[in-house]
């Protein structure tokens, strides 16, 4: 988890920018799950996911160099390479071909299992918060973030003017912020 | 501009869930250089996004960190070679347009680019030679057409040429007046084609030697005794006979060899051929 970092962003930018076996290993233990839960969470499939996180690391490693704190956070940007890196599997002619297959004899199982998968998360807390946010943010949340939807397609999928999407989605941060600083 | 108003609006959560369009993108990314606050407001709900991105950690596989280890350090080496064609992911949360499975075809198919742009080269080089030799036996081929072209326009002109003759030889009112040669050239022989209706005088002297260095063959036609300059000879074409000035009443012909440019009264001692015209 990243805030059991021993090292600051900064040193450990420094250290990535080294690109040894030390670095790699700091860098995968600390973000691994973190990017790997967000993979998972927008493609519910373990194989597909496992790919994307090896593109998401081979991707990092790649740009590190490159990578500019002015521009934000560290984790932000690794958040962001992985959630448009999964969200572009999830667009793939190849995913989408897939699923298709395997929802004409399997319509009912994968729900079950995305039911289960959900369950199965050995994070209490994430239920905790799931169910003190109000429904109506959940969905635009999860719908931006891990479906990848634009707002005039949030705005599309719900029936709700472009407006009320803007509103929601500020109130619904607002919300999500106000349950974490409690929390801490 | 009321910074106050812009983080009210929604866009920056917006932004932050990966949810804004492109030119609110582009502005808000714009505005964080000039305005601290929004930045700052940025980066709070950013942290609200990862926050929340954190309650769905979930550990991979324990065979993956190996795999992606040497994926990584494979990566790194492909880029050393292919010269870093990539370019920063941006911190703007839009998926690119490129899917994974698209990019992971890609990457798969880095070895054979590098075969295949080495055959290409290969073959582009080996299609140069080949256009080049191309190019040169064209030029011969375009040149060996065009000698072809003139040598038919040649005998073109020279078919027109015989046409001609023979239809005026076949004119009925055509006579053939054979001169033959005189004093120290008898051997010489010279071919009149005369039609008086007309007047159209015709030579052809191919049986004769040709004429000395600056001389020329002078026709004379002898009318009432009298020598009548008939023209000179002077064959620019290869056609078989050679039109001469218009004679309608002659008792004979003669030709005589004469300075270039002909001679006002014939040189008597230079006749070489002479015969009766009718």
């Amino acid at each position: 988890m990243p805030t059991e970092e021993t090292y600051t962003e900064t040193d450990l930018i420094s250290l990535l920018k080294n690109k040894d076996e030390k670095a790699f290993n700091y860098l995968y233990d600390s973000y691994s799950a973190a990017l790997y839960g967000v993979i998972i969470k927008v493609l519910d499939k373990e194989d597909w996911a496992n790919d994307v996180l090896q593109e998401v690391f081979v991707k990092i490693w790649r740009n590190m160099a490159q990578y500019d704190t002015t521009k934000g956070r560290l984790y932000t940007w690794m958040l962001n390479i992985a959630r448009n890196a999964a969200i572009d599997t999830l667009r793939s002619k190849s995913f989408q071909q897939e699923q298709k297959t395997f929802d004409i004899d399997n319509t009912v199982h994968i729900h079950d299992q995305k039911l289960s998968s959900n369950t199965n998360i050995d994070h209490v807390g994430v239920k905790k918060i799931l169910t003190t946010l109000k429904e109506d943010f959940r969905v635009v949340i999860d719908l931006a973030y891990f479906q990848g939807y634009t707002q005039d397609e949030i705005a599309k999928a719900l029936n709700i003017p472009l407006g009320t999407v803007k509103t929601r989605i500020r109130n619904a941060l607002i919300e999500l912020k106000t349950i974490f600083s409690v929390k801490s | 501009m009321n910074t106050q108003d812009y983080i009210s609006s929604g866009i920056i959560e917006t932004y932050a869930l990966g949810a804004a369009n492109e030119q609110e993108a582009r502005e808000l990314e714009l505005l964080c250089t000039q305005y601290p606050e929004i930045r700052d407001a940025l980066r709070a709900y950013q942290e609200t996004v990862e926050l929340y991105a954190n309650q769905h950690v979930v550990k991979p596989p324990q065979a993956l960190k190996q795999n992606i280890w040497e994926a990584v350090q494979a990566d790194e080496k492909n880029a050393g070679n292919n010269n870093n064609t990539q370019t920063t992911p941006s911190t703007q949360n839009t998926p690119s347009q490129i899917s994974l499975a698209e990019r992971s075809v890609l990457r798969k198919s880095i070895m054979l680019w590098k075969y295949t742009a080495a055959a290409s080269i290969a073959l582009f080089i080996a299609s140069g030679i080949y256009n080049f030799s191309l190019l040169q036996t064209n030029k011969k081929t375009e040149s060996a057409f065009v000698s072809l072209q003139q040598q038919q326009q040649l005998s073109l002109a020279n078919q027109q040429r015989t046409d001609e003759a023979l239809s005026i030889l076949m004119k009925p009112t055509t006579k053939m007046v054979v001169l033959d040669g005189v004093g120290s050239h008898l051997n010489n022989k010279a071919m009149l084609y005369w039609d008086n209706s007309n007047g159209d005088v015709f030579l052809n002297l191919n049986s004769m030697p040709k004429a000395p260095k600056g001389k020329q063959y002078q026709l004379w036609a002898i009318v009432d005794g009298k020598p009548v300059d008939a023209g000179m000879y002077d064959p620019i074409s290869e056609a078989p006979i050679h039109k001469m000035k218009t004679i309608t009443r002659a008792e004979m012909f003669a030709i005589t060899i004469e300075q270039k440019g002909g001679s006002a009264s014939p040189t008597m001692d230079q006749m070489v051929v002479a015969g009766k015209a009718i």
